[in-house]
Order: C-alpha cells, then structure tokens, then sequence
C-alpha cells in the first residue's frame, strides 16, 4: 500500500489562540478597559 | 494538537482509561462540584461585563439630555445599545455569535470614541479595533458555540385535517365515523393529487363533527337522529374512498389502453 510522503499539513493555531486561557482573558478584559471604557469614559469628560 | 490543550476549569476532566476508573476521591469528588458550579457560573453571566465597561455613558446621556446635546445623546445611545445588543447575541450563542459580537462591540467603541467624544476619525478606528480585538479574546472559546436549530418542517396539506380529526376522535360517541374519515386521510396522501377535489368534502365532514364533539364533551343529551346522521357520515367517508379507488382505477385503465395501443403502433405487439 502507498503511504504518503508526508503527513497533511496541520492547520496552524493562531498567535493568540496559543496563550494560555487565563492570558487571554486579562488581555481581553485590559484591552476593553482602554477601548470601550476609555471612549465610554472620555465622551462624558467632553459632554 | 488538540489534545495538548491544558484543560479549562469548566471543562469536564477527561475519563479514566477502561477498567481503572476506580472510585472517586473525596477531593476529586469537591473539585468537580466546583468545576460545574464554575462552569455553570460562567455560562450564566456570559456577556453581562460589556455592559459594565459603557457606565459612564449612563452619565452622559443624563448628560446630554439636560444639555439638549443630540450628537452626543445619539453616541451615548449607539454605544449602550450596541453594547446591549452584543451581550444578547453572545448569550444566544449560536455559531459565529462571538465574531458578531466582537463587531458590534467595536462599532460602539468607534462610535462613542468618534461621535460622543469627539476624537480624530483614526483613534477612533483604532479604539473600534481594540474593542473589536478585547471582545475576541474575552470571548473566543469560552463556550461551545451551536449551529442554530433547524426550522421545524412546512405543515402538510393533510396536517391541520389530522389535527382535528384527533380531536374528534377523542370523543368514544365519534369513532366510528372518525375511523371512516382517517381511512379517507389515508387514501389522499397517498394520493395527493385528489386532495384538492376532497378539500371542501374534508371541511364540511370535519366542521359538522367538531361541532357535534362540543356539544357532546360540553354535556350534552345525543338526539334521537345522531346514530343515523353518523351512519350517513360514515357511509359517505366510505363512498369517497371508493370514487378515488375508481377514479385511480379509471386512470390505469386508460394508462393501458394508451400503452397497449402505442406498443401496436410500434409493432412490438
């Protein structure tokens, strides 16, 4: 029986799908505080 | 590889190898009650921090509205709904609710940076893209998402039909006659062809009965002429099923004289 040259290819993980799940977490949380918090938390300053 | 991925607290721990499963210790026993309950926790409240992040929009609509300020009003609006709307779409958790999400959040981001706060239009994409990216690692994985369910089957032609017929069946007084009419339903979808020419011969038998079960379920004395008028009906369900036997009957016949006839022109027979 022929066997193939070479294994598939295995689709390669993200960057940041390799952090761990604890990383990711704080980083999502970190990165919304200075985005949606920081707009949220500016446009009342200018209001 | 996947199966190199440590395991995340809410997910159950993988089974022991056949035959050495063993019983479970006292601690094992209390860490898996605290993993569900953490696993449960977490699916309940999913989504319920964005909301949290967008409070000082609260201010500034009340803000805004004391001031007459509609451009503001309207990005203090977009941004909590938005924001609202993405914790109701990951709570749904449907497949690619996350990626939405994440879109919708960003949206509010860019709008209230843009709009509310009045900063130059790249900051605000910028802003629209971290929330857009927070969201996404916030979010990814942390639930199994689901493809959603499949619409449940288009009613058939016969379905409402049988519906009532159940109902009428339900009254032992109606029987017999229910017996004949399902013999009837039975014919025609087999038949679906015929179903059209029995439609107002289904509608007048079926009313008529319900109306009859009613009055019976509702306690009312059977007149003298009911047996009779059943037996009429029944009579009647089955001289409709002996026309659509004869009509199929004529059918084939004239299907093979076609045939029989076409085989002599072709000179096979």
């Amino acid at each position: 029986m022929d066997r193939p040259a070479s294994p598939p290819p295995v689709p390669s993980r993200p960057l940041l799908a390799s952090l761990p799940w604890p990383a990711r977490r704080a980083a999502g949380i970190g990165l919304l505080t200075l985005t949606l918090w920081l707009a949220s938390f500016l446009a009342l300053v200018a209001g | 590889m996947s199966d190199q991925r440590p395991r995340r607290p809410w997910e159950p721990p993988p089974p022991r190898p056949w035959g050495n499963e063993g019983p479970l210790q006292p601690w094992d026993q209390a860490r898996a009650q605290v993993e569900q309950g953490f696993s449960r926790f977490r699916a309940g409240t999913r989504g319920l921090l964005l909301p949290l992040f967008t409070w000082p929009l609260f201010f500034d609509a009340i803000w805004e509205i004391g001031t007459g300020d509609v451009r503001g009003l309207v990005a203090a609006a977009l941004g909590i709904g938005l924001t609202v709307g993405a914790t109701a779409t990951l709570r749904r958790g449907r497949k690619g609710d996350t990626q939405r999400a994440a879109l919708m959040v960003g949206a509010a981001s860019g709008v209230v940076a843009g709009l509310g706060a009045a900063l130059n239009p790249l900051m605000a994409v910028l802003l629209g893209a971290g929330g857009w990216l927070g969201t996404r690692l916030l979010y990814d994985g942390a639930v199994q998402e689901v493809a959603p369910p499949a619409p449940p089957p288009p009613p058939g032609p016969l379905d409402e039909h049988r519906a009532r017929l159940a109902r009428i069946a339900a009254e032992p007084r109606l029987a017999g006659v229910s017996g004949a009419l399902a013999g009837v339903l039975d014919d025609l979808s087999a038949r679906p062809e015929r179903i059209t020419e029995a439609r107002r011969f289904l509608v007048v038998h079926l009313d008529g009965l319900d109306r009859i079960r009613e009055r019976l379920q509702a306690g009312a004395e059977p007149p003298e002429g009911l047996p009779k008028l059943l037996e009429d009906l029944t009579s009647a369900a089955d001289e409709m099923r002996d026309r659509i036997r004869a009509e199929e009957t004529a059918a084939l016949d004239i299907q093979v004289k076609v045939l029989a006839e076409r085989l002599r022109q072709e000179g096979y027979a």
